[in-house]
């Protein structure tokens, strides 16, 4: 069985506009040791299950269902609408996230040592000694220099790449078995980047711990995924290993997506095949394929574009584990 | 045209610009402690109809460069010459009138548009502003319809439903909010338009459509550009030239085609090789530079070469001896060592 099974996740919030279905039906599994990309633009979703997952929305403001279990050696634990209490037990034990900014995500008041140092305190009952070496241990990991007297200092002394590395180091005190990194390279500089996702790499295989990563950056993705998938208006669209997917899309968003990113491999000043219009709103969801009034390829699809309008498509497996929600049921694109 | 224009003067040339930012102590008898160098000696000059892409780090000083060359900072010494002329210390009156040839599309689509203005007014400020709203159709002192037929023109021609000319910014999405700031600064026909990280906050998907926005409207129009911007891959595709900054100086400069296949600054190589390819088989391939630790200070730059401290061929000279601009192959290059 797999680390996380996720099933038919759905997360609202009800707003004065209406009901916004920010997840929309998501299931989908994490094996142990594999790194789980989920794509999409601002707005699909990606980072809302994540959230969900991690206990972290608030229960007044949002409406979670669905199914999400967590394999444990003390038996499975099903995540969704969890008491905090519980919740508590397993965020930052065993699975731990690194948001994507660090320069508002560390506590500005307290040292970077105090704040690693509790993150393993709350979850061990051992000596403050024994979790301060533990701290210097992970800041060694990450590659910060002179880590014990680094443990004195304030983020605001570290820059954006090193604060990445803190968070990184304090998301991985208690050695968790899923660890979620929400774009987590995305404030930084290309050349930070490159040290991080290198760092990131070097950790998972040395830990051996399974890695969601939420990012909108497709190149991010093809250097650092097994499986990817690709959400859309709350919904994953397409599901498949790296590698296939890149190879083969057969979702037309993947297809436009893949072929709107400028790509510095491709002869310079050719024009870019940009997606028209833009994603719907997430309040008025289209009855049918919520990416058909943008779709080019809807005319091919038997039955005609009126069929994509009124009729949701289901996810089906096309090719061996390579899932898309298209009417166009693996033609290629 | 002006008399002095052909092909062969550059519309915009900066010879030796630097701007500093004072650095003050935290009294209110603020003592001068030292300098941002944010800009320390850039020169360039960009052709009528090209495209001068200006990329580096956050911190490298880019959109400062930008900034400065319009005069939206006074440089503290250099000289900026637009179509011939030499407009360094022209006074904001005078520069005024030079606006009307040289505009600025901003990075964040949310807040360089005024969210109490409409979208007809925020397009319209320009040709109020330069005194160009009456007197152009006759029978119609006041000039608004005028306008509006003029600012609705430029809506369509940007992307933008000319009916949406009485809505806010908050009622569009941040494409459309790029497309209102690339129609107000097309409103005076400009010749010269500096974009400083114009789809940086977008949605890739989105980015493509204002990207080929862009690359129409220098056709239509014959712009020439100042593409300023931190992903070298939207750089590729637009520019006819790239200028790599690092730590306030130009380290490279060379023709499009010729930095992205053969970079010969050890920075260049190292931050091209850091941007990861959408391809999983490429990528997996591919041999990644990576440099260890963060940008130097602005305020205290390393002596020597700027970038000695990260690059893995520095050696003695490097750190007495400031490399300058020199020519390999179709490229000038600021480094003893080029590869």
């Amino acid at each position: 069985m797999s680390l996380l099974e996720v099933k038919d996740l759905r997360v609202e919030f009800p707003t004065s506009d209406g009901i916004v279905k920010a997840v929309d039906g998501v299931s989908f599994t994490v094996a142990r040791g594999e790194t789980l990309a989920i794509v999409g633009e601002s707005g699909s979703g990606k980072t809302v299950t994540n959230l969900a997952l991690m206990g972290l929305l608030s229960p007044r403001a949002s409406r979670i269902s669905g199914s999400a279990v967590i394999q444990q050696s003390s038996g499975d634990v099903e995540l969704i609408n969890l008491p905090s209490e519980q919740a508590r037990k397993i965020r930052g034990k065993n699975m731990a996230m690194v948001f994507q900014d660090p320069m508002s995500s560390l506590h500005p008041y307290y040292t970077i040592g105090d704040q690693i140092i509790e993150a393993h305190q709350v979850h061990n009952k051992v000596d403050v000694a024994v979790s301060k070496a533990r701290a210097i241990e992970l800041l060694e990991m990450v590659g910060i220099p002179q880590a014990a007297e680094r443990l004195k200092a304030y983020p605001h002394q570290f820059s954006g790449g090193m604060r990445q590395r803190v968070m990184i180091a304090m998301a991985l005190v208690n050695s968790p078995e899923l660890l979620i990194a929400d774009e987590p390279t995305t404030a930084l500089d290309v050349t930070v980047q490159a040290q991080i996702l290198k760092l990131l790499r070097e950790l998972q295989s040395e830990l051996k711990m399974a890695i969601i990563l939420i990012t909108h950056d497709l190149g991010v993705v093809a250097g650092a995924a097994d499986r990817v998938n690709v959400m859309y208006a709350g919904k994953i669209v397409e599901s498949a290993p790296v590698r296939e997917l890149y190879a083969n899309p057969l979702m037309p968003y993947t297809h436009g997506l893949l072929s709107s990113v400028p790509r510095m491999d491709r002869a310079h000043g050719t024009r870019l095949s940009a997606i028209a219009g833009q994603p719907p709103s997430l309040i008025a969801l289209p009855a049918g394929c919520a990416f058909a009034p943008r779709c080019t390829f809807s005319s091919r699809v038997t039955g005609g574009s009126s069929r994509c309008a009124s009729a949701m498509p289901e996810l089906v497996e096309h090719a061996p584990s390579h899932f898309a929600r298209c009417h166009l049921e693996g033609a290629t694109l | 045209m002006s008399a002095n224009s052909n092909n062969e003067s550059p519309l915009v040339e900066v010879r030796n610009l630097h701007k500093f930012f004072p650095i003050t102590s935290n009294s209110i008898f603020a003592k001068v402690k030292g300098a941002n160098k944010a800009v320390n000696g850039i020169s360039f000059s960009i052709k009528r109809g090209e495209v001068l892409g200006l990329v580096g780090e956050s911190g490298c000083g880019k959109s400062t460069a930008g900034r400065t060359l319009l005069k939206l900072y006074e440089p503290t010494s250099g000289e900026i010459l637009f179509d011939g002329e030499e407009i360094t210390n022209y006074s904001p009156g005078r520069m005024k009138g030079l606006r009307t040839k040289m505009q600025i599309i901003f990075q964040d689509p949310y807040s360089s548009l005024n969210p109490r203005h409409s979208v007809g007014e925020i397009i319209g400020a320009a040709f109020t502003i330069h005194g160009m709203d009456s007197s152009r159709v006759e029978g119609d002192s006041s000039g608004k319809a005028d306008i509006k037929r003029e600012v609705q023109a430029l809506m369509e021609r940007v992307g933008l439903n000319p009916e949406h000319y009485n809505r806010y910014p908050h009622e569009f999405s941040g494409g459309q909010r790029q497309r209102i700031g690339i129609a107000r600064a097309l409103a005076l026909k400009p010749e010269f338009i500096v974009c400083d990280e114009p789809v940086s906050a977008l949605d890739v998907s989105i980015q493509a459509q204002v990207i080929n926005l862009l690359d129409d409207l220098k056709a239509d129009f014959g712009l020439s550009y100042l593409f300023i911007a931190h992903d070298l891959s939207v750089v590729q595709h637009i520019s006819d030239r790239v200028a790599v900054m690092y730590l306030g100086k130009i380290v490279e400069i060379a023709p499009t085609e010729e930095i992205y296949q053969r970079p010969h600054h050890p920075y260049t190589k190292a931050l091209l090789s850091a941007i990861p390819i959408p391809d999983p088989v490429l990528e997996s391939a591919r041999e990644q530079i990576v440099l260890s630790g963060d940008l130097p200070s602005p305020s205290n730059p390393p002596t020597g070469c700027v970038f000695n401290t990260r690059c893995w061929k520095a050696q003695a000279k490097c750190f007495s001896e400031e490399p300058l601009l020199q020519l390999v192959d179709q490229s000038e290059v600021a480094c003893h060592f080029p590869e």
